[in-house]
């Protein structure tokens, strides 16, 4: 997958390219409107990650751009603006998804994906992993073929892990993820403990394998080995 | 207190009353002693002409009574003063009159003829000048009401459009809430006093509401600024905790800096939510059910809930139905709900109330030192602190502040019983 990062903040943009990079992901960086304009001239890309304040110009106008020569590229509005209006705006002109900064990586890689399963398979798609099949359409999971019973937080907790697969997961994403990140308090860890015990012993079941490493008690990672 | 306009009216008037009363007084006053100088005069023309018929004819002239006047003769012993003065006498003018009592003015002196001495008296009816003084004085009183009266009436009508202006410009001024950010009407006006008065408060709110902009702006751009740098911090944790072999006290310390980052995260997006806020970008109010929102709230928590195992019971007495912004008020109901899940124990339960107009709150309080209570109740009587109280719950302050609701707040037998209503 081409991703584009379209990002001012040198460092942030770097942090995004590194934890995206794996055999599935390449990263390319462009640190202002115009670089970014002229790299979208030249390629498409699966995901665009585009940042809104720009130097040179605003994000919105790249949007513009891209819809009017009706692009199929997918774009993720990043942006430090919680405006309603912008929000609004960017989704109106053919953006994607929209997360607010400060977010966490993890979340912004989930969301990548679910961009890009919808623009490859129009909506019905499956995940997959080593035996499991993950029916995004239906919140069904297949081990070996045969049916997983979870709950729908169960199903995006594992969602969630999936698409973070091979990276430590921290506990405040998990919790941000499933429940916001108001709830991403000490007490409410205790939830995600549970919930998080009672995936893996279903997973377990049903594969005899433990996907999920418990990482010091700050995070997961979810992984064959 | 008093209007400006009954106090103009009493002092113009009592100054009026006692400028006519002199005035008019003083005009009587001079006109009778005008008239009984006339009368005096013709008085003393009368005496001359008799003593010069005296004189020259050493007669006295013959009788001309005429209504009005009288001569009489006297015969006296001594000389005698000229005198002039003023009687009642009953006499009668003409023959054909009855006798009556007569207001008169005589002129007596000794006039001599033939060697005999006689008192002369002159005597004319003061009645007319009387009439006319009293004329005289009916008219001013009648030309006294007649003023006051018109003053009075016109000084209405006047003084109320002369002030209309100004009361226009008073009622803006109740009405301006700086927070509105209305800039303000100029009321038009020819006088020169209004328009200056109108020039200076219309600066005057000008500045204010700059000023105003100004902070809410800086606020707003602050929380900004954080942003970025907040997610740069992020950033690079998360991929720290991505090191392979990390050891458990450095993945203890991203751990906890991450908890921070997450803290100063919520504190600032809550500080940015509160300007907004403030700053009336969440106008637009629809009808709408807060027991739906209440319903939906819940529902995204419920596995939440359940894994703690905090029994969840709302009851709906009936529709509370409220006019409020849709987003502000999935807020209100969100940060209420939060904090009674954030502030609970494990097994503990959350009640929810919800009748027409108001809507109660009551959960289990987490076991921890006893000055949460206080904090709490502290927290709503002073402004926000940034702690995990604080912001979430100076949201619902500003909210509720917003739509003229109540907040009450008790916390009881380590229950936290929170009442909203309006």
């Amino acid at each position: 997958m081409k991703i584009l990062i379209v990002e001012d903040e040198f460092t942030l943009a770097k942090s995004i390219a590194s934890y995206l990079h794996d055999n599935a992901y390449f990263c390319t960086v462009a640190n202002d409107y115009y670089s970014g304009l002229e790299l979208l001239h030249n390629q498409y890309f699966d995901c665009i990650i585009l940042d809104l304040g720009l130097p040179g110009g605003s994000g919105l106008e790249l949007l513009r751009i891209l819809k009017e020569e009706a692009r199929t590229d997918g774009v993720v509005i990043i942006s430090a603006k919680n405006a309603l209006d912008d929000k609004l705006l960017g989704l109106q002109l053919g953006a994607d998804d929209y997360l607010t900064k400060p977010f966490h990586l993890a979340e912004l890689k989930a969301r990548i994906d679910a961009v890009l399963r919808r623009k490859k398979f129009d909506g019905k798609s499956v995940i997959t992993f080593d035996c499991l099949e993950l029916d995004t359409s239906n919140w069904t999971v297949m081990a070996n073929k045969q049916l997983v019973e979870l709950t729908r937080k169960e199903f995006e907790l594992l969602m969630y892990l999936i698409s973070n697969k091979d990276r430590v997961v921290s506990k405040g994403a998990l919790v941000g993820h499933l429940w916001g990140d108001e709830m991403d308090t000490f007490d409410n860890y205790d939830a995600l403990y549970t919930h998080i015990k009672n995936l893996r012993k279903k997973l377990e079941i049903a594969t005899s394998q433990d996907y999920i490493h418990a990482i010091y008690g700050l995070g997961y990672k979810f992984s064959i080995v | 207190m008093r209007k400006l306009m009954s106090q103009y009216n009493r002092r113009i008037l009592i100054f009026c009353l006692v400028v006519v009363v002199i005035a008019f007084t003083s005009y009587t006053f001079v006109m009778r002693w005008l008239l009984i100088r006339q009368l005096d005069a013709d008085l003393q023309d009368e005496k001359d002409e008799i003593v010069a018929l005296v004189t020259k004819d050493h007669a006295f002239p013959e009788p001309s009574n005429f209504r009005g006047q009288i001569v009489n003769y006297q015969t006296i012993s001594a000389y005698q003063h000229t005198k002039v003065s003023t009687e009642y006498m009953p006499i009668r003018f003409l023959k054909s009159d009855p006798l009556e009592l007569h207001l008169c003015r005589q002129i007596s002196f000794t006039a001599q003829l033939k060697g005999q001495l006689y008192l002369v008296k002159v005597i004319r009816s003061q009645d007319e000048t009387e009439s006319l003084i009293l004329v005289l004085i009916l008219c001013s009183v009648f030309i006294a009401i007649a003023l006051f009266g018109g003053i009075l009436v016109y000084n209405q009508y006047l003084l109320r459009d002369l002030w209309s202006p100004f009361r226009k410009m008073i009622d803006q001024l109740a009405d301006f809430k700086i927070r509105e950010r209305k800039p303000w009407q100029s009321i038009d006006s020819n006088i020169i006093e209004y328009d200056a008065l109108n020039t200076a408060i219309g600066k005057m709110t000008e500045n204010a509401i700059a000023d105003y902009n100004a902070q809410k702006s800086f606020t707003e751009n602050v929380s900004h600024e954080i942003h970025t740098p907040l997610a740069i911090i992020r950033s690079q944790l998360e991929l720290l905790l991505q090191i392979d072999h990390l050891k458990e006290t450095e993945a203890t310390q991203i751990a906890n800096a991450l908890d921070g980052t997450n803290q100063l995260a919520r504190i600032t997006s809550s500080l940015l939510l509160l300007t907004k806020i403030e700053n009336h970008q969440y106008i637009v109010t629809t009808r709408l059910s807060l027991n739906t929102i209440v319903k939906s709230c819940l529902a995204q928590y419920q596995s939440l809930l359940q894994s703690r195992n905090i029994d969840v019971q709302t009851a709906a007495h009936a529709v509370a139905w409220v006019e409020m912004n849709q987003a502000l008020a999935e807020i209100l109901i969100g940060n209420l709900i939060r904090n009674a899940i954030r502030h609970n124990r494990n097994d503990g339960f959350v009640l929810i109330t919800i009748e027409r107009n108001k809507i109660v709150l009551s959960n289990s309080g987490n076991p921890v030192k006893s000055d949460t209570k206080s904090l709490f109740q502290r927290y709503f009587r002073e402004s926000a602190a940034p702690n995990s109280f604080g912001l979430g719950l100076a949201i619902v302050k500003e909210i509720a502040k917003q739509y003229q609701l109540t907040i009450d707040y008790k916390f009881d037998h380590d229950i936290h019983i929170l009442t909203l209503a309006w």
